[in-house]
């Protein structure tokens, strides 16, 4: 036992006992060489008795942080063992608590934090330093308001693990009291020992009963009973904060912050507990979970949509097409061809509604105009893409347009076309049937035979293969053998397609023969006997072949051109407005000498049809016949020339596509004429 | 219009309209998460 003024070893003066700690004696001394205070502390004869002094001093003197007290010295002196230590300024947490003071939480979370990183510091030693003693007597608050942790001592056993003898009551946790101990310690009637090995955990207790004690005001129990748990003392701090102490100070360590590193992650992040902070953060969570749910499902509807939008196009596209032929069918082409145009702007790329508007021109007789838009339809380069894609849909195009110079009577242009339909499509025998057909009317006979031959091989009907025959014959001079031949195939196919041809190749043959009169009697006869759909095409050759005879040597002029009329107003009456059909019909009244009623047709279809030449030319034809039957003196050409230019002007552009037209021809002989006979300069 | 159609704009709209939402309410959380900082850093100090 040191008095006041025992010099220790010869440096340390004894001031005064300020303390006994769970482990020694603490005294404030003078140190007389520095002239500072430090604090020596003996260490209990029973733990020193198992020290080894020489390591724990190096040890504790190696010992260096922020919040922990410098290990100065380390005697032995007379038996007994003692540390020389800084002396720390400032009150222990024990002060406070006796004095009643409420520490802010603020100002205990951040001792609370120091604290922790002192013992984390301790704890990480090797060996583990355990505190084993720590309570607010040894927490001492410096003047800056940072804490000390005073009083830690080590003892080390042959196992290296650390062992510790302090023990205060209320402060120490459960497992630090012997009578805690398992029964195996203490079997035998032996004694217990004198120490148990603890471990963070347990210095992690005591530093929560310390905060108990502070933020309550009331010392917890002795741990060897139940404690009264800090929520039950409503303490004025944070929910978080009590939790916290709370499981700091469970009784089974495995409830515990297993490490002082854990708990100071834990303090660190205190306001991540709170129960406004958890609830702020689960209001975010929801929000953003939620609102990616309906932002996933409103991309997968209006994907869904989207992908629903694609197959709806198609089957509008479809319908459209199909209404189309449906109007074609009943003989409304103006209706058809704008419900095609209505598909083409639904898919511009795909090609059946282009086949389908090609067809209806045709169908209607609408020749030049489905010349003019098979021109547009090629040099398209939106379009050169899906017919390479479609070889089989861009044959059936170049199929179209072949029918309609074919019709034209333009055979030259009609077997290009047919040439480039074979070439995309070499197994549609159609193809080779007209194509054949049109080599024939050119008189190339043996490349005729050529065609035929490979369309026999690629599976060409009988029917269609005698209608090709005949027509060779035909090429050949042999009308009467021909016409026959068509007979034949009308009188006995199925196929509503071939008998419509055979009709019209077979009246045909009878004009090449001329005819005239067999050749009304067939189209007659075909009226009643082809498809519904066919009716139109046989009345406009009908038509056509009544006028031929009107203006024959051995026709009735008067009642084959009414016949021709009656024809038109037919085709009128089924829908069938065409150019073509409307400039025949001007040309009928012309021939009936009903000028006025010519002339309306032809300036309504100008009207209508500005770019095409042919009302121009017609009304030019017209206006010279109307000259003609006056008397030289009143004649006046000067309209004639008028429309003679416009048409000269707009035929030129129709050149270029490749028409060609004799009538033509005829207006420019009269005009020559005129001006030769000087009735124009 | 078809159900393509309302489905394909339908779904653009609400995809917009909870975009926007979102952006509100979140713009309306991050005030309140800063007056909880606030008051955070005054009942437990400043965050490291």
């Amino acid at each position: 036992m040191l008095r006041r003024g025992d010099v220790l070893d010869g440096v340390y003066q004894i001031i005064e006992e300020i303390g006994a700690g769970g482990t020694g004696i603490i005294y404030k001394a003078y140190h007389l060489r520095l002239g500072r205070y430090v604090v020596v502390k003996k260490i209990k004869d029973e733990v020193a008795a198992r020290i080894n002094a020489r390591t724990e001093a190096d040890i504790l003197k190696r010992l260096k942080h922020t919040y922990l007290p410098q290990v100065y010295d380390f005697l032995e002196v007379g038996g007994g063992i003692y540390t020389v230590i800084d002396f720390i300024e400032g009150q222990s947490l024990d002060y406070y608590i006796k004095n009643g003071y409420r520490v802010e939480q603020k100002q205990l979370l951040l001792w609370a934090k120091q604290l922790c990183e002192a013992l984390v510091y301790l704890h990480a030693q090797t060996p583990p330093i355990i505190h084993s003693d720590i309570k607010p007597q040894n927490i001492m608050i410096t003047p800056q308001g940072n804490v000390c942790l005073i009083d830690f001592n080590i003892s080390l056993d042959g196992q290296g693990s650390s062992q510790v003898s302090g023990l205060s009551a209320g402060y120490a946790p459960p497992e630090q009291y012997p009578e805690n101990w398992p029964p195996m310690m203490g079997m035998g009637g032996t004694p217990y020992p004198m120490v148990m090995p603890l471990d963070a955990r347990s210095d992690i207790y005591s530093l929560g009963a310390t905060f108990y004690h502070l933020m309550t005001g009331v010392k917890p129990e002795k741990s060897t009973g139940p404690v009264t748990p800090i929520s039950v003392r409503r303490p004025p701090y944070s929910q978080a904060f009590v939790e916290i102490v709370e499981k700091m100070m469970q009784p089974d360590p495995n409830r515990r912050y297993q490490t002082a590193a854990e708990l100071l992650g834990v303090l660190t992040n205190i306001r991540r507990l709170d129960r406004t902070y958890i609830r702020h953060r689960r209001k975010q969570h929801i929000v953003t979970i939620v609102f990616s749910i309906l932002m996933t499902l409103s991309v997968l509807v209006s994907v869904t949509g989207f992908l629903k939008m694609g197959t709806e196009q198609e089957a509008q596209y479809a319908s459209l097409v199909e209404q189309g032929k449906a109007a074609c069918e009943n003989g409304d082409y103006e209706s058809g061809i704008l419900l095609y145009d209505q598909a083409i702007n639904l898919y511009s790329t795909k090609l059946p509604a282009y086949y389908e508007k090609l067809l209806a021109y045709v169908e209607q007789g609408e020749y030049l105009a489905c010349v003019q838009y098979g021109r547009l339809i090629f040099t398209n380069p939106g379009l050169t893409e899906a017919m390479e894609a479609d070889p089989v849909g861009a044959a059936d195009l170049y199929y179209m347009i072949a029918n309609a110079w074919f019709e034209q009577e333009n055979y030259a242009k009609a077997v290009g076309y047919y040439e480039e339909a074979v070439l995309r499509n070499s197994e549609n025998p159609d193809y080779y049937r007209d194509y054949a057909i049109s080599l024939a009317r050119m008189q190339q006979v043996d490349e005729a035979q050529q065609v035929l031959s490979t369309a026999k091989n690629c599976g060409m009907d009988n029917d269609s293969v005698t209608l090709v025959e005949a027509e060779l014959l035909l090429a050949e001079g042999d009308w009467q053998q021909a016409s026959e031949r068509f007979e034949d195939v009308f009188l006995t196919t199925q196929n509503d397609t071939t008998r419509y041809q055979a009709y019209l190749l077979c009246a045909r043959a009878y004009r090449t023969g001329g005819k005239l009169d067999e050749e009304i009697e067939v189209l007659e006869q075909a009226r009643g006997a082809v498809a519904s759909n066919r009716v139109g095409a046989i009345v406009s050759a009908l038509a056509q072949a009544y006028v031929r005879r009107a203006q024959s040597a051995g026709g009735n002029l008067q009642a084959d051109c009414e016949k021709a009329l009656e024809c038109y107003e037919t085709l009128k009456a089924q829908g069938n407005g065409s150019t073509e059909m409307r400039l025949n019909t001007a040309f009928v009244n012309q021939l009936l000498h009903r000028y006025e009623e010519a002339e309306q047709i032809l300036t309504e279809l100008q009207a209508q049809s500005p770019d095409d030449y042919r009302p121009y030319m017609r009304l030019a034809l017209l206006y010279g016949a109307i000259e003609d039957e006056k008397p030289q003196e009143t004649r006046d050409y000067t309209a004639v020339r008028e429309m003679y230019e416009k048409a000269v002007a707009y035929y030129e552009q129709a050149r270029i596509q490749g028409v060609s037209d004799e009538q033509m021809q005829v207006l420019e002989t009269m005009m020559q004429q005129i001006i030769d006979g000087g009735w124009i300069g | 219009m078809t159900l393509g159609q309302w489905m394909f704009y339908g779904g653009i709209v609400s995809f917009s309209v909870f975009c926007i939402a979102l952006i509100i309410i979140k713009i309306v959380l991050a005030s309140k998460g800063k007056r909880l900082k606030a008051r955070f850093d005054a009942e437990y100090g400043p965050e490291k």
